[in-house]
């Protein structure tokens, strides 16, 4: 039973992998810290570890996705992370793919209407 | 407190890539101070909680190993980078080496061109894939002995109060030392194991080139389990000492060992008469002119030589006690 749940973790965690993506670029309308975009993810549900956030907006800034900047003014300096163009139509063309992969999982009728009522 | 913060944010430091290793720790200092303060206030927290605050983190190598992409196999990602810079400083050493000691042979020997740039192709390959093959074990043996924590990703085994101290300024380390000793020790275990009569008389006869190596290569290969032991252990010391990236006692008294019994090694080896090829003086036995002039300047070079080498050694020595004991 622990090798299974092992497993279900793994799965989960890989299929977040990808949608986490689009959550965080989703997020970064506003100029968000590494801490503060922690925050707000978890008040939408969604926690995310520290060690899986922080590389991932390297990374999307490092692709060219968003543009980030250290602001001394605070407490202490903090870089900010904001979505650039490039990222806008990213985020468009991966929501055009997230809605076709939602599409065929409904045509596929595996009960996914069901978990949504479940989910509200 | 800040004392266990700043142990832990060094340990992150040292396993992230060079290049954005400056901007990168800074940004997981602001982040790690973020949550602390939103953890436990503006007042300063407790030792116990920064503890398991930091526990809460996770291992260092595994926050590291985040910023850093993927995690290699045998070699793991925070080794890598030191691998792939003694991977380097090995191929370059090597080839170097072999370089040199087949160009001489082909200058001097009788070999068609073709034959000899076959030959000399064929060395350059095989040294670098001996090199490539040597470095990749000792590295694979680091990893497998030396690191167990670095394979054991149980997070919950680990235990903050285990991180060591921010290693002080007196234990800094040039990366240029390791990196030297490394290339010269490479030169020496190639050259001593597959070169050894490269040191040679070479004179052309009418028919052929005539070489007579001035070490004799039976004395010598009595000597040579003893000389690869030191140097071998030598190099996956110096190679350990890069990884970690600074001395400390233990590794300045090792390396005061290493000193000394090189030394006492090399007086050793040279004090035995037999393993000279020649008999009395060396210019005299190849017959030149005056050779025995020369045998006695060279005598007393030697001598000199060998009183700079344990004023150096001893110099060295004191440096690195003075560190040890500085406070």
């Amino acid at each position: 039973m622990d090798n299974l749940d092992a497993i279900k973790q793994n799965l989960s965690s890989d299929l977040r992998r990808g949608t986490l993506l689009l959550i965080v670029l989703g997020a970064l309308d506003q100029a968000q810290y590494g801490y503060s975009l922690i925050q707000h993810l978890d008040a939408l549900g969604i926690k995310i570890e520290q060690n899986t956030l922080y590389p991932l907006l390297r990374r999307l800034e490092k692709q060219g996705l968003v543009d980030s900047e250290w602001m001394v003014g605070e407490s202490r300096p903090r870089r900010y992370y904001k979505i650039n163009e490039n990222g806008r139509t990213m985020r468009t063309h991966l929501l055009q793919e997230w809605t076709k992969i939602h599409q065929i999982l409904i045509k596929q009728d595996l009960g996914l209407e069901e978990n949504h009522e479940r989910l509200d | 407190m800040k004392d266990w913060i700043d142990r832990y944010l060094y340990q992150i430091e040292k396993r992230l890539p060079r290049k954005t290793r400056a901007d990168l720790i800074e940004e997981i200092r602001a982040n790690l101070y973020d949550e602390l303060e939103a953890n436990y206030g503006q007042e300063e927290a407790s030792q116990d909680e920064i503890l398991a605050f930091l526990k809460e983190k996770g291992k260092p190598e595994a926050v590291a190993a985040s910023y850093r992409g993927s995690e290699q196999a045998l070699i793991s990602g925070s080794l890598y980078p030191v691998y792939w810079l003694v991977l380097k400083i090995a191929l370059f050493a090597s080839l170097l080496g072999i370089t040199i000691a087949m160009t001489v042979s082909i200058i001097f020997g009788n070999q068609a061109p073709l034959a000899a740039l076959a030959d000399l192709a064929s060395g350059i390959f095989q040294a670098g894939i001996s090199a490539v093959g040597i470095v990749t074990i000792i590295f694979a043996l680091i990893q497998r002995f030396m690191d167990p924590d670095e394979l054991q990703q149980e997070t919950e085994k680990w235990d903050p109060k285990d991180l060591p101290e921010v290693p002080a300024k007196k234990h800094e380390l040039k990366r240029s030392e390791p990196i030297v000793a490394i290339v010269f020790l490479t030169l020496l275990i190639i050259g001593f194991n597959f070169f050894s009569d490269f040191i040679a008389m070479r004179y052309n006869t009418a028919t052929e080139t005539v070489v007579i190596p001035l070490l004799n290569q039976d004395v010598l290969a009595q000597y040579l389990p003893w000389l690869n032991l030191v140097w071998g252990t030598n190099l996956i010391f110096q190679i350990y000492l890069l990884i970690q990236g600074h001395w400390t006692s233990l590794l300045r008294i090792i390396k005061i060992g290493y000193d000394w019994v090189g030394l006492g090694l090399f007086l050793w080896i040279i004090s035995n008469p037999d393993l000279f090829a020649f008999e009395g003086g060396m210019f005299e036995w190849m017959g030149l002119e005056n050779g025995a002039v020369l045998d006695t300047m060279f005598g007393n070079m030697a001598k000199v030589g060998i009183a700079a080498l344990i004023l150096i050694i001893t110099i060295e020595t004191i440096k690195n006690i003075m560190r040890i004991v500085k406070k």
